[in-house]
């Protein structure tokens, strides 16, 4: 299959659930790429606490942060979120490492967050930027996402989607623009990726650590839907927020070769179950892979 | 009367000779030369399975018919006479050249037949059985129907069989069967692959389709892996297919044909990927890879009869056993199972994820 066709194919997949994708696949061996409209700057959602822990690491890297410091989060006080401690109803006290682990596998707001506090933006940032990364900020915290919400549908969730939803064919949704969230290419996020498998974001010690707590992310209905087997591997972190469903991460095929990949979805429909969607992500990733797979 | 010295008047004086008609030449060359081997009438006996008067008595027929005296009989150690040295070698000449009449005459009522299931391709038999020989006679390999072996065996049609049996079929139930460690590997064919190309051989994971369940309008027939109807019982077999499946192989790529005809018809109308010998493969034209990662193979059983225990012919005769392999197109089987994962990597906590 030519190219054109596979970013055809992609494509009519998501026009006909009724959602615009974003997608960026590269073979990290022969750095064969495929894109499908790469620059364009796309709120992250939960993606983003990727370089919250990125950050982490690089100041416990330097002594800055203890990682077995241990520090409580309680859930009437902290960022809302559906899953992890935002979901308890008594304070738990809980090391900053395992609240990176907490941030990563289930994709916990307040344990994200908390870490954000400690960590810094300025921190964040520099670590992108020393990789070179610029099209990527985290420059606020999960609580922002809710905040936002307040501001524009009084807190609710629904009316906010349908809001964000109505607007979505046009990418300019003025109630709630882009530029109110942290926001990246798919692009600059696979860049993110290529970085931490290869080591060369944090080192070989820190970039290890960040993917074995990549690797215990349990959600599967994604890109990893598109790799059901035994024989190939993948870590990465899912972003969910109102009509946005994104994943990024990196895929270890059979043979050895590496690719990194990152799929931001938005749909045009309001609802908040779209399982279709969820495993077209998949497909799609698995489509580009495969593509680049039969390059050589 | 006797004389124990020898004299050249010896063959003519002591007897006269006769033509006895009703002798038995050849029966009593055999015995003068068992006499003669063994310096002994009772050994001679005991090496024909005779009494000792037949063999006298035939000796005895010899010398009248001759007219000359064979054995000196003067000793207890029964000695050849100047005369029975002199006819020794002729005799036993004689002797060897009946014993290769048959051979002679083309005769192969001695030479086994052996019944082979699957394809025989008639230049690689007659090359491989070249120089083959059993008990001095080249065996014949037939081709027959996997089904009719047991049947032709009982009606004497054939001493032995060869049954090359598909994917997970069942093991070997009757008492004359018996599984060799021979196996056929099989090769994946489709007109997609490039003929005549490095490299020739390719992963099951270069045969994996989309994740099946993802109804995106894909056109999932180039997809499919078509097993032939004899290799059916790969669906059935959890160790065959989980190595395919863990390389992202799913059980809705593999469909299994109604005939071989349907099968390449399949494959070339969708380029899809048909499992077959590699002789199958090249009858059909058709470009093929060996799988490297994955063992799937057809298991070579062996059927015997009362009269050829032709497992153990194979065991005793490593130039059978070559032949047959190189007939089959087979291989000894590694014994060792293969293991998956051998780093622990699906021992880990994935197989508990929710």
């Amino acid at each position: 299959m030519s190219e054109t066709a596979v970013i055809d194919e992609i494509n009519g997949v998501w026009t006909s659930l009724g959602a615009q994708g974003f997608l960026y696949a590269e073979h990290l061996g022969t750095h064969r790429s495929l894109g499908i409209r790469e620059s364009a700057r796309i709120p992250l959602a939960s993606v983003g606490k990727v370089a919250v822990i990125a950050g982490l690491l690089d100041a416990a890297a330097d002594g800055t942060v203890d990682l077995a410091q241990r520090l409580l989060v309680d859930p009437a006080h902290s960022t809302p979120g559906g899953t992890g401690i935002a979901g308890l109803l008594d304070p738990v006290e809980m090391s900053v490492r395992d609240l990176a682990a907490m941030a990563l596998s289930v994709s916990d707001n307040a344990a994200a967050d908390t870490l954000f506090d400690l960590v810094g933006p300025d921190r964040i940032m520099a670590v992108l930027h020393r990789g070179g990364i610029r099209s990527f900020e985290v420059t606020s915290p999960m609580s922002h996402l809710y905040d936002v919400l307040a501001e524009v549908a009084a807190g609710d969730e629904a009316q906010a989607l349908a809001v964000a939803a109505a607007d979505a064919r046009s990418g300019r949704v003025p109630l709630l623009p882009d530029s109110a969230f942290n926001t990246g290419t798919v692009r600059a996020t696979a860049k993110l990726f290529e970085l931490i498998h290869t080591g060369q974001l944090l080192g070989p010690e820190g970039s290890e650590t960040l993917r074995r707590l990549l690797r215990k992310q349990i959600f599967r209905h994604r890109i990893a839907a598109g790799f059901p087997m035994d024989a190939v591997q993948y870590y990465g972190k899912t972003g969910t927020f109102l009509n946005f469903r994104h994943e990024a991460g990196v895929v270890v095929d059979s043979d050895g070769s590496a690719y990194s990949i990152a799929v931001f979805t938005r749909s045009s429909i309001a609802t908040f179950s779209q399982p279709e969607l969820d495993a077209s992500i998949g497909y799609c990733a698995r489509l580009a892979i495969e593509h680049l797979r039969t390059l050589g | 009367m006797s004389n124990i010295t020898w004299s050249s008047n010896y063959a003519l004086s002591d007897i006269q000779p006769v033509r006895n008609g009703s002798m038995n030449l050849l029966k009593s060359l055999e015995m003068f030369r068992a006499v003669a081997e063994h310096e002994s009438f009772t050994r001679a006996a005991d090496a024909l399975s005779l009494a000792q008067p037949p063999i006298s008595r035939g000796v005895a027929d010899l010398e009248k018919h001759l007219g000359v005296r064979l054995f000196d009989r003067s000793s207890r150690r029964i000695r050849l006479t100047a005369a029975g040295r002199a006819v020794l070698p002729d005799v036993l000449e004689i002797l060897r050249r009946i014993d290769g009449l048959a051979e002679t005459a083309g005769r192969r009522d001695r030479g086994l037949v052996i019944g082979v299931s699957g394809q025989l391709d008639p230049s690689v038999l007659i090359a491989a059985t070249r120089e083959l020989r059993l008990a001095g006679a080249p065996p014949r390999f037939a081709p027959a129907q996997a089904a009719e072996l047991d049947d032709l065996i009982g009606a004497g049609e054939i001493d032995a069989g060869l049954d090359v049996r598909g994917l997970g079929a069942p093991a070997a139930t009757s008492r004359r069967r018996q599984v060799s460690d021979l196996v056929v590997d099989l090769v994946v064919a489709s007109p997609r692959f490039a003929p005549h190309s490095e490299p020739s051989s390719i992963s099951a994971a270069d045969l994996r389709g989309m994740p099946p369940g993802m109804g995106f309008g894909r056109h999932a027939e180039r997809e499919s892996v078509t097993l032939l109807p004899e290799d059916a019982g790969l669906l059935h077999d959890s160790g065959l297919l989980t190595p395919l499946v863990a390389r992202g192989v799913h059980l809705g790529q593999l469909r299994v044909a109604d005939s071989e005809f349907d099968a390449v018809t399949h494959v070339f109308a969708h380029e899809s990927v048909l499992l077959c010998t590699p002789q199958t493969a090249r009858t059909h034209s058709l470009p093929h890879r060996s799988l490297r990662d994955v063992e799937l193979a057809r298991r070579v059983e062996v059927v015997g009869s009362e009269s050829c225990d032709l497992a153990g012919l194979m065991e005793t005769t490593p130039a059978l056993r070559a032949a047959i392999a190189e007939i089959l197109g087979a291989r000894a089987h590694r014994g060792h199972a293969v293991v998956e994962g051998g780093d622990g990597r699906y021992a880990d906590e994935r197989l508990f994820r929710p």
